[in-house]
């Protein structure tokens, strides 16, 4: 089956309703995918139906804000189709597939609004259950209102530790400890006095809660080890350098039953990448993201990304984005001029260039450094699909690969049902130190459809369907 | 705190049982499999091809496919992205979960 779009926007969270909503003010009517079940995304994500949580969870905020925004969208007549994996895109055309039905959406322009997921840092036991990530532990407290754990230890850096340590506490988990990696300088924060007061207050705020419940945030602390048999049962934190390098000798062992790990997000590039727009290496998320203009359009002209999926920029900013990207495609299609396409971003455009400045300062303070690579131990499984440990991996380096594709063609890494998604920053920082290579020179993988599985039956429809 | 399902703040839907490995799991309307297992207590969703290692819920939210399980005679089906209904048949996944499909 063909369909076709003026606008097609893949997810509907804050970046992709933004921009759908926008463009329907214009008058272009967006088709929006989403991979979920319900529209929102992560931040907004909803309860399902059957569910009413109380406004005095403490959880209501984000989910009061992704109503609003869902109302808007509702409003201003966006659909959105959930439950659609798109498993390929070209200049011009996605694959789609929802159980056994696929089929082709051509479109006009396209606007990407994939959002992000946590950064996979290895260490020895992180495949243990009972290790969870903490944006893993918030959506079930969040949307389903179960608590992971009871004895919890949170390790990592940035503020989502500190919200799910609180929501989690809120809930009656014991929380052992925030274990923070930075320790930023008064002089660090006070750039995000320019733009963000609301966020620097909230900050304060969710220290202060944490302060008053005496869980400790230990700053320049990390999880190096977690143990257990069935599942884990204990954590060994250390102290590390200004470089993230555990300290010997600093260990000290937490007995617990869920830990937590926010280390930061990284975009999810897959479609992007595979559509062929230009990329470029971004040493502050240690990953790859998509060239974009002011305007969210990548290399490709009429193909936007929007969101944390063009750089890890949080919600503001993704509705901000959304809404460019959204009036911008509505300009390509010819539906504004670009007269009209000034007149109705300058204000989100605007609040951009303000919200950039406290960005740059929590990407310093909150850049990988590699010292935690230095957790990993000959044992430590780098590929959860594959089950392919560290060894393995540096003795393939040994051997002479100096690239992804090299590593995947020996040990399958990054083939599993993942596609890469969880081995491949750790596979590039790998290749690096064994190689000498900087990571923006290592070869990454070449993205293939389908970058979801989908049933063979979807494929066989999809061909069929091209021979009719 | 004794329970993970949380029950202060939240009203929840109807109720019905699934059968994981055999036995019947209370799960509310709404719930994903992964949730109405992990709020029973248990954590073990599968075991791993090479080394037989437990394997549970990391993400949560679709992207490292660690929760698959067999559901509905379906192998390898993200557990944490599937809604729970009633009756649903949900087994334990090991390795490719080929030997699991009766």
């Amino acid at each position: 089956m063909i369909a076709r779009a003026d606008l097609a926007i893949v997810g509907a969270g804050p970046a992709g309703l933004a921009a759908a909503i926008a463009a329907r003010q214009v008058g272009v009517a967006a088709v929006v995918l989403d991979d979920n079940e319900q529209p929102g995304g992560q931040i907004y994500r909803q309860p399902p139906r059957g569910f009413s949580i109380d406004p005095a969870t403490g959880i209501r905020d984000d989910q009061a804000r992704g109503r609003r925004l869902l109302d808007d969208a509702a409003r201003a007549g966006v659909s959105v189709r959930n439950g659609v994996a798109v498993w390929n895109a070209k200049p011009g055309a996605l694959y789609c597939c929802q159980g056994d039905e696929a089929w082709t959406l051509q479109y006009e322009t396209l606007i990407l609004a994939t959002g992000a997921y946590e950064r996979p840092l290895p260490f020895p036991g992180w495949t243990l259950p009972g290790v969870f990530t903490s944006g893993g532990v918030q959506s079930l407290l969040k949307a389903q209102r179960i608590v992971a754990g009871k004895r919890v230890l949170l390790a990592g850096t940035g503020p989502l530790n500190l919200v799910v340590a609180n929501q989690l506490a809120d809930a009656g988990a014991q929380v052992l400890a925030v274990l923070e990696l930075a320790r930023p300088s008064v002089f660090d924060l006070l750039p995000m006095l320019a733009g963000r007061w609301e966020l620097l207050a909230q900050g304060i705020g969710y220290v202060g809660r944490l302060a008053g419940r005496r869980i400790p945030i230990m700053r320049g602390w990390t999880i190096i080890e977690a143990r257990g048999k069935e599942e884990v049962q204990s954590a060994v934190i250390a102290q590390v350098d200004d470089e993230w390098r555990p300290i010997p000798g600093s260990e000290r062992v937490l007995e617990v039953d869920t830990v937590c790990l926010g280390f930061g997000l990284l975009p999810s590039t897959e479609l992007s990448q595979l559509i062929g727009s230009e990329h470029r290496y971004a040493p502050e998320l240690g990953g790859w993201i998509p060239v974009c203009d002011e305007y969210c359009e990548t290399s490709m002209p009429g193909v936007f990304v929007a969101g944390d999926g063009a750089g890890i920029a949080g919600s503001l900013v993704a509705l901000e984005e959304g809404r460019v990207a959204g009036l911008r495609a509505a300009m390509r299609l010819g539906r504004i001029d670009p007269k009209e396409f000034s007149a109705q971003a300058a204000r989100s455009l605007a609040r951009l260039r303000r919200l950039g400045r406290s960005r740059a300062v929590l990407d310093r303070i909150s850049r990988p450094r590699p010292g935690l690579f230095e957790r990993i131990t000959p044992e430590t499984v780098i590929c959860r699909c594959e089950e392919v440990t560290a060894s393995e991996v540096r003795k393939e380096i040994e051997d002479g690969a100096t690239s992804l594709v090299e590593l995947k063609a020996r040990l399958r890494v990054g083939m599993g049902l993942c596609q890469g998604r969880i081995c491949s920053s750790t596979l590039i920082e790998l290749l690096a130190q064994g190689t000498g290579q900087r990571p923006e020179d290592v070869r990454p993988f070449s993205q293939r459809p389908p970058v979801k599985p989908i049933p063979v039956s979807a494929l066989l429809a999809l061909e069929e369907a091209c021979h009719d | 705190m004794a329970e993970l399902r949380l029950v202060n703040g939240v009203r929840r839907g109807k109720t019905f049982d699934i059968i994981l490995d055999g036995q019947a799991l209370l799960a509310y309307e709404g719930e994903t499999v992964a949730a109405v297992i992990l709020a029973s207590g248990r954590r073990l969703l599968r075991l791993t091809r090479k080394r037989g290692e437990p394997r549970s819920v990391f993400c949560n939210i679709g992207v490292c496919y660690e929760c698959r399980m067999v559901i509905d005679g379906s192998p390898n089906v993200r557990a944490c992205q599937t809604r729970a209904s009633p009756g649903m048949v949900v087994n334990t996944q090991h390795g490719l979960g080929e030997d699991d499909i009766a």
